[in-house]
């Protein structure tokens, strides 16, 4: 290498050791819902034996379950159809108007059976309203509501 | 060593890279999946191919920007340089896969031509969690494509060494895109700490090691010599150089290698024609200087590369006094014929 270009590299480099992690950081903050690891989940864990309430709609069954107690809660997702989207997630409505800030619940393949457990918050009003959003066109798909 | 054994020498090296290169990607292609199915038996093949050659792009992106850096801060990774451009290609190859079976999967249902929609399906340029990250994964494959092409010798001749070697500079820039399209893209989604912690270890390795490297450099850099003597430098001893080996000076801004070979002493410009690799950092095989990132060759005594071969670098003159090493840093005209200075024992 010739010194102009050692230098030029030099100079990129620390342009770089400042804007990648600037970046790194700024799009993980902005993660919605940070806390919680949202990866998708097929059916590992064992569902529980309470149906609460089921929605049979034409491209897939949605349901809800929970324990004896009801202290645990479940949503179940089976798809029905081969869906015609392939980058879905699943939003819990918890009324923030930027439809990334409600919670997200999880992701979904266009086929398949998936379980995530839902939070629930003891003494606090809680929705079962889900949204099935495309986040590559960013569409909301459908909206699921469980009357309480 | 004979002249022959040194070609089928460096061509079998090639050949090796090559199947390693092969075997690895295969490797980490059939783990991926097996664990993939083993972890979620409900995944589409489209899915499994997108995710796997996608990140198995990022570790070679990875691996491709750390081997400047390596060689420079230790010569056993040499090697890994000789045959850098094949692994660039392979890198563009699994990038290119991922990004047309993204065009397919996500953007060929619609009734518009999936290029477009990937531009005008979402156009939240202004929000970061909602960024439209698959166009920064276009940019970055679009360069990684132009940096494929023109990856070829023939290129580098015809375009010319120094815009050649600005046009490889963008690939900082892809690198940049890549780690934006995974950070806006599946992350804001899937909120991984795996990969979000991949990233930013890779980031950091990176840096630190380019950093490192160019302080290393800037100090050979800016080495004062203060013994001058009718426009020769006193540079070393001449012990200090052994026999088919050299010493690199930077004087004037210019880089210098001192060679010995059996009784002499020359001196020829640093930078071989080829691309611009360290020939101070090389040794003498068969007589000829040998470069040490793609062997290009040179003679000693006047710099320029043995028949049928064209290249031609500076000369400079050398010459002993007493036990120290004297170095003018005025070229000669390339390929110019020095005898060297004698060394008396
Ligand atoms: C036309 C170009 C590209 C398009 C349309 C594209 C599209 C996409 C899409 C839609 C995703 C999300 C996939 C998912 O959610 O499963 C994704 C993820 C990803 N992309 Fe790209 N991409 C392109 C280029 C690139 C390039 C050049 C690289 C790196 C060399 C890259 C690396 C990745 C990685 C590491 C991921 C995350 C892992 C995954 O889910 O596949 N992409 N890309
Ligand atoms: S830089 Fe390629 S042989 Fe010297």
């Amino acid at each position: 290498m010739i010194k102009t270009l050692r230098k030029r590299h030099l100079r990129v480099w620390i342009v770089l050791a400042i804007v990648l992690p600037i970046g790194i950081l700024l799009s993980w903050l902005v993660i919605p819902n940070q806390a919680a690891v949202k990866l998708l989940q097929s059916h590992e864990q064992p569902l529980l034996p309470v149906i609460w309430k089921s929605k049979d709609l034409i491209n897939y069954q949605v349901t809800i379950r929970t324990n004896q107690q009801h202290k645990q809660w479940q949503l179940e997702w089976v798809n029905k159809k081969i869906l015609e989207v392939p980058s879905t997630v699943i939003y819990r409505v918890n009324g923030a108007a930027d439809i990334a800030k409600n919670e997200l619940i999880g992701r979904i393949e266009t086929r398949g059976s998936y379980t995530f457990p839902l939070q629930w918050i003891a003494g606090k009003e809680q929705s079962f309203q889900f949204i099935l959003y495309d986040f590559i066109h960013q569409q909301i798909i459908d909206s699921i509501n469980f009357q309480l | 060593m004979s002249a022959s054994y040194t070609a089928v020498g460096w061509n079998r090296q090639k050949k090796i890279y090559d199947w390693v290169i092969a075997g690895l990607c295969t490797a980490y292609l059939t783990l991926f999946a097996l664990l993939t199915l083993i972890f979620n038996d409900q995944v589409t093949l489209e899915t499994l191919i997108i995710r796997s050659t996608s990140t198995l792009a990022v570790l070679l992106l990875h691996i491709i920007l750390a081997i400047g850096p390596l060689c420079r801060l230790n010569n056993k990774c040499l090697p890994l340089l000789y045959n850098r451009r094949h692994l660039g290609v392979t890198m563009f190859s699994m990038a290119l896969i991922h990004g047309v079976f993204s065009l397919f999967q996500f953007h060929a249902l619609g009734n518009v031509n999936p290029l477009v929609s990937l531009f005008i399906s979402n156009t939240n340029y202004s929000s970061l969690p909602a960024f439209p990250f698959q166009a920064l994964g276009f940019f970055a494959l679009f360069i990684f494509f132009v940096m494929a092409v023109t990856s070829h010798d023939f290129w580098l001749h015809n375009l010319s060494p120094g815009i050649w070697k600005t046009l490889h500079m963008f690939v900082y820039l892809a690198y940049f895109l890549v780690v934006m399209h995974v950070m806006l893209g599946v992350i804001q989604y899937e909120n991984n700490p795996v990969l979000v912690i991949m990233i930013f270890t890779g980031m950091a390795a990176l840096t630190v090691l380019h950093l490192r490297a160019a302080f290393r450099e800037h100090r050979t850099d800016s080495q004062q010599f203060s013994k001058q003597l009718e426009g020769f430098v006193c540079v070393c001893d001449v012990q200090d150089i052994e026999n088919g080996r050299a010493k690199i000076f930077c004087i004037d801004k210019e880089r210098i290698a001192v060679y010995r070979h059996e009784d002499r002493m020359y001196a020829i410009h640093n930078v071989c024609k080829h691309q611009g690799g360290p020939l101070g950092e090389g040794k003498i095989i068969d007589g000829c200087i040998t470069c040490p990132w793609h062997g290009y060759q040179y003679l000693p005594q006047n710099g320029q590369s043995p028949p049928p071969f064209k290249e031609k670098v500076s000369t400079y003159d050398v010459k002993l006094i007493e036990n120290k090493v004297w170095l003018n840093p005025i070229p000669f005209a390339e390929g110019t014929e020095r005898e060297g200075a004698l060394i008396k024992n």
